[in-house]
């Protein structure tokens, strides 16, 4: 165990720790804010440097339970992990190419996972080597994610996969891909699907990177002709897929978010001392100056709630109601009203493609990624509706 | 300080006499002039404490504080409860923080008793030269709009002494000082002016202690018009959700259509933003820290903003009946534009955000660190 994991009962002592460390080999924050616009390459370099600088400390996993080679920290000292990094600028790995194999995998597979899959894929995650990637949405599945229609048919002890996804974040980097594909047509839709763990480099296997509207990568297609996956590496029982997917998409939510909102907080201070130091015109103009206070105070709301969530979370192990649905629209939209009034406060100046200081045309066009992924707001104002408030469907 | 629990039984005690007390039907009663269920309230308030719930035990209070008031400020809002509440608990609430003076005791305790109602300004946070002056010991002059009861037995009123601004506390006599109200949109509360003809202040504040005062009475004012706003949003949302699920239209309940659905859930999402904001500016109070005031006046903006906008959106969704006098949504959207208004505006109060922030970051200080 490290010297910063060896502080955890001591939660400042801890912080403190931590902050050395970060302050010594964090990169700057301006090296996370060019990376992700930078070429594919240097992003996966980057990224990959990181997470093993991290992974040196035995910090790759530390949310993990240590039986599976985690570190076993509590809520809180996560929450404390994701404050440190953010009061520098840093983001964590779990926001970039190892989110899935950060939260996902282990979400999936700590609850549904045989001994062999654990023992398999999870020490690859905790070294930090690792990158997995979703294979759930496809063209005709989005929000209608159970209608997915690609083909696993059994053939002796392999399954035949043939198909096509979508959407899959950082799939052109990933090793391995946790896959949702139909066993079972005649059935009802939720219960033909069956869950499976995708080594990308099987024969049949074909990654085409889709260019967003912010030119670059994120995301890419993956084509799936005659793919053989042994039986063993199916999570669940055949048909179980989508009761198995519920744990993956619950994984989605806390941390990543609270990650979100704790940068959103220092960007928002940031932009005040600049425009403080630069007498920015727009602090000047009474309208953006006010609905810079108004996001101000929103963001403050934001965090409050996100603390409560992970914070009950903690107390009550995961049995939470709508919260996640609240933090995911307050966040994501919070996020693309900050980039549009940054835009707006920046006049002509920020409309080049690499304008001098922050890129905030950048950060609007991308910010549409937050409000239409992982759950497009629409589904999860229907969560709100329907589950919060039980309105009929 | 009181404790999660005890606000919580609290909250349910007070929630249950207004559901009796202060029903719809006796609402519509008060405002339609056949009973005087402000007086009816204020006396029942006085009987259970209410009047005293945040002041301290040697003024004779519950000693709840700014957490109790907050509680009670709530349910008040939640039945759109009449009564001149927020102008008076603000008021003995800073004037409790005062040096002793010596109608101290005395008033407290005809306030405790539901014998006095106080008066203030109806925008503490809108500073502009006092429109009262003090001469040779006398006040002269007229001032409006006060947040206040029409029989209001005292007003807290700042004043011009010379170049300086005082604040005084005054009795409404009905000759020197009088009161008058003008009819306000708001049915559930009154807006009055202060005409003073040479009334002789009962107390006039220390000179140090004006700006003291004016800033004790600014926060608790916009935090108990924030409050007043979480509580008549959430009221009004749910009797909302409830109505949408009973109509009928197109053969099934309008609570069914999506695009109600997704309106629905937006107001969802700010009604938990007004919350949490407000939740941000009651501790800040109670820690009475240097971003006190910050937070007061950002959460001021953020409640009354969602809830003005809540309230119409929740008129819009009862369709025709919304936009009658017989139910109750007008009473909720006239609060809402009511409260809006009071303290100081939504623009106002972000500038003194702005000021608060900026001053902060002068100093090197963060003002959103939360405890973990």
């Amino acid at each position: 165990m490290s010297d910063i994991l060896e502080l955890r009962d001591d939660l400042p002592a801890f912080r403190a720790a931590l902050r050395a460390w970060l302050t010594a080999n964090a990169p700057p924050a301006a090296e996370f804010e060019r990376i992700v616009r930078a070429d594919p390459t240097d992003y996966e370099a980057f990224q990959r440097r990181w997470m093993s600088a991290l992974a040196g400390i035995g910090m790759a996993t530390p949310h993990w339970p240590v039986e599976y080679g985690g570190a076993g920290l509590s809520l809180r000292h996560q929450m404390v992990v994701v404050d440190e990094m953010a009061r520098i600028g840093a983001r964590s790995p779990a926001s970039s190419i190892f989110m899935i194999a950060l939260h996902h995998v282990p979400g999936t597979l700590f609850a549904w996972g045989t001994p062999e899959q654990k023992a398999r894929y999870l020490p690859g995650i905790s070294r930090g080597e690792d990158v997995w990637c979703q294979g759930f949405s496809e063209p005709g599945a989005g929000s209608d994610l159970a209608s997915l229609r690609t083909r696993a048919e059994r053939d002796g002890d392999h399954y035949v996969v043939n198909g096509q996804k979508v959407w899959s974040s950082h799939s052109r980097y990933a090793r391995y891909c946790i896959l949702l594909a139909r066993t079972d047509p005649k059935v009802k839709k939720h219960a033909g699907i069956s869950y499976f763990l995708l080594d990308m480099r099987l024969p049949g296997v074909e990654v085409r990177p889709l260019k967003q509207a912010t030119g670059r990568s994120e995301f890419s297609e993956i084509f799936l002709t005659d793919v053989r996956i042994p039986v063993q590496e199916r999570v669940g029982e055949e048909g179980q897929g989508w009761q198995v997917a519920q744990s993956t998409l619950a994984a989605e939510r806390g941390v990543l978010f609270y990650e979100n909102a704790e940068h959103l907080r220092y960007r928002l201070e940031a932009v005040m001392r600049d425009a403080l130091a630069s007498d920015a015109a727009w602090l000047r103009d009474d309208q953006l100056r006010r609905e810079f206070m108004a996001l101000f105070a929103e963001q403050q709301a934001l965090r409050r709630l996100g603390h409560r969530m992970l914070l009950a979370d903690e107390a009550t192990s995961g049995k939470h109601d709508i919260t996640p649905a609240l933090v995911k629209i307050t966040m994501t939209e919070l996020e693309q009203r900050a980039a549009d009034l940054f835009v707006r406060a920046g006049g002509i100046d920020k409309q080049y493609l690499e304008p001098d200081g922050t890129n905030p045309l950048f950060d609007y066009i991308d910010s549409f990624g937050g409000t239409i992924a992982a759950g497009s707001n629409e589904i999860m104002r229907n969560i709100i509706a329907e589950r919060g408030l039980g309105m009929p469907r | 300080m009181a404790a999660d629990e005890d606000l919580d039984a609290l909250a349910a005690g007070i929630a249950e006499v207004l559901a009796a007390e202060c029903s719809s039907e006796r609402l519509h009663a008060f405002i339609d002039g056949r009973v005087d269920l402000d007086r009816t309230l204020w006396r029942q308030a006085a009987e259970l404490g209410w009047l005293g719930i945040g002041l301290p035990g040697e003024c004779g209070g519950l000693d709840l504080g700014d957490a109790g008031l907050a509680v009670l400020h709530r349910e008040l809002g939640r039945r759109v409860a009449p009564g001149p509440f927020i102008c008076t608990l603000a008021a003995v609430q800073a004037l409790a923080a005062l040096e002793d003076f010596p109608l101290r005791r005395a008033l407290f305790e005809r306030v405790i008793a539901g014998q006095a109602s106080i008066a203030i300004p109806a925008t503490v946070m809108d500073s502009g030269a006092p429109a009262l002056r003090i001469e040779a010991g006398r006040l002269q002059g007229r001032l409006e709009p006060l947040l206040g009861a029409v029989d209001a037995a005292f007003a807290l009123v700042p004043a011009r002494a010379g170049a300086d601004e005082t604040w005084v506390l005054l009795e409404i006599d009905g000759i020197a000082a009088r009161i008058a109200a003008r009819a306000a949109w708001d049915p559930t509360r009154t807006l009055v002016a202060l005409d003073c003809d040479g009334a002789v202040p009962a107390q006039v504040v220390a000179a140090g202690d004006a700006a003291t005062l004016r800033r004790d009475l600014a926060r608790q004012q916009a935090i108990a018009v924030v409050f007043d706003c979480i509580g008549a949003a959430g009221a009004v949302f749910d009797l909302t959700i409830e109505y949408m699920k009973t109509r009928v239209q197109f053969d099934r309940p309008i609570a069914s259509f999506q695009a109600l659905k997704h309106r629905v859930a937006n107001l969802r999402v700010r009604l938990e933003s007004s919350g949490q904001i407000a939740t941000q500016a009651l501790d800040a109070m109670v820690a009475n820290g240097a971003d006190a005031d910050l937070w007061a006046a950002l959460a001021k903006a953020e409640a009354g903003d969602h809830y003005s906008f809540i309230a119409g959106e929740c008129v819009q969704l009862h369709g025709g009946v919304g936009f009658t006098w017989a139910l109750d949504c007008h009473l909720y959207q006239k609060r809402a534009k009511l409260n809006q208004a009071l303290v100081a505006t939504s623009a106002r109060c972000r500038d003194l955000g702005a000021h608060g922030l900026i001053e902060a970051m002068r100093a090197g200080r963060s003002t959103s660190e939360l405890p973990l």
